[in-house]
């Protein structure tokens, strides 16, 4: 009895985890609004950062999950869900997350850190959504648009990951998080 | 009246879940409309129930986005040519084509901001599970003003590690229903007819 309690409660764990990591990513999301942009169109993504952290904290289930939560709450909070700005974000994301977890999966903490998990995570997003911009908006143009965005991809990923490394060491609450998820 | 007072009259007047409704089927209409003149009829009313809504607009955003799309899709010359401007070739295909495109991609973003809104609440356990992170949201979002830019990494963990160590189980109640009775119907009638009008748009020119 006392271990099935334990397994409920380890389970409420994740999802409470799992949906504080919504709610941060909707906030990051809404800072990020706030920031002034370098060059239009283009964003840090820093409500990419709990997908970031994610990766080691939830099981594959709750990080689907919470993909997809974040997703349809900035789309939502945004009012885009209706159109293809929603659609671009689920694919870039999807898309990211799995290549970062499919990467964790194969190398550990200490051989890819965050600034490379998000890298890939970011040319991954930028490929997806290209492609979808070749389908629905650009056609066949979209390829002139490749390399552009393959740079800003690298660039933004670069600099969300080292802000992650950063965040990483110093955050008290990743710790505690961190301690949780392990049960 | 302002943009505030024009949300919060929208708000009165649609019930959340019917109006997102409502915005889907009317997604779907547009997609279905077959001619350019249609979508660009839609682009218009979804427009206008933006504005109404009391969602921010940026009019110079919209055009530069829709010229972006249509300009990509001149790139690759389609059809018969119809003026040149430089190296840049204007072709018939390409420019309906092109239109077309950015058209559909602002009428969706405009019905998207008139039909949806943070009061919207989804069914199931991934309703309840979105619900969940909309309330930590709130709790998370005042502490906004404590966040500074010098400190911007300090002070996102101290709001972090103040939020999740609150007891997030408690319910915050749905948020009361204010619409009065006229309204509602009032409301949901132009829902209907709405709808009605955007599902008779598919038939008009076949």
């Amino acid at each position: 009895m006392s271990m099935m309690n334990s397994t409920r409660s380890y389970a409420e764990g994740r999802a409470r985890l799992a949906s504080f990591l919504a709610a941060l990513a909707f906030f990051l999301s809404a800072v990020e609004y706030m920031l002034p942009r370098p060059v239009p169109f283009m964003r840090l993504g820093l409500a990419n950062l709990p997908i970031l952290l994610a990766v080691d904290l939830l099981p594959f289930g709750s990080y689907i999950t919470l993909v997809f939560v974040k997703v349809l709450g900035m789309s939502i909070l945004s009012g885009s869900l209706f159109s293809y700005v929603a659609l671009f974000s689920l694919a870039g994301s999807l898309a990211s997350a799995l290549v970062m977890r499919g990467l964790r999966f194969v190398a550990t903490e200490r051989r890819v850190s965050y600034v490379g998990l998000c890298v890939a995570g970011a040319l991954a997003s930028n490929l997806a959504q290209v492609a979808l911009a070749r389908v629905f908006v650009f056609g066949a143009s979209a390829r002139y648009m490749l390399p552009a965005f393959l740079g800003l991809g690298l660039i933004s990923g670069l600099v969300l990951g080292a802000f992650a490394e950063l965040f990483a060491l110093n955050s008290a609450w990743l710790r505690q998080a961190k301690e949780d998820a392990r049960g | 009246m302002d943009r505030a007072q024009r949300r919060e009259r929208w708000e009165g007047l649609f019930p959340a879940g019917r109006l997102a409704l409502t915005g889907a089927l009317l997604s779907l209409v547009l997609l279905f409309q077959p001619s350019l003149e249609g979508r660009a009829v839609i682009l218009a009313a979804a427009l206008t129930a933006a504005w109404l809504s009391g969602r921010k607009l940026s009019p110079l955003l919209t055009l530069l986005v829709m010229a972006g799309i249509v300009g990509a899709n001149l790139l690759v010359p389609l059809g018969r040519k119809l003026a040149s401007w430089g190296p840049l070739v204007i072709t018939e295909i390409a420019l309906y084509e092109g239109l077309t495109k950015a058209v559909t991609f602002e009428a969706l973003v405009f019905i998207s901001k008139a039909c949806l809104g943070p009061n919207l609440r989804l069914p199931g356990p991934f309703g309840a599970f979105f619900a969940s992170a909309l309330r930590t949201y709130e709790r998370i979002l005042a502490y906004k003003g404590k966040i500074g830019a010098r400190s911007f990494i300090a002070d996102i963990d101290a709001a972090l590690v103040a939020v999740y160590g609150e007891k997030l189980d408690t319910m915050i109640g749905e948020p009361m229903d204010s619409r009065s009775a006229p309204a509602s119907l009032r409301g949901n009638g132009y829902l209907i007819a709405t709808t009605l009008l955007g599902l008779a748009s598919l038939f008009i020119g076949r």
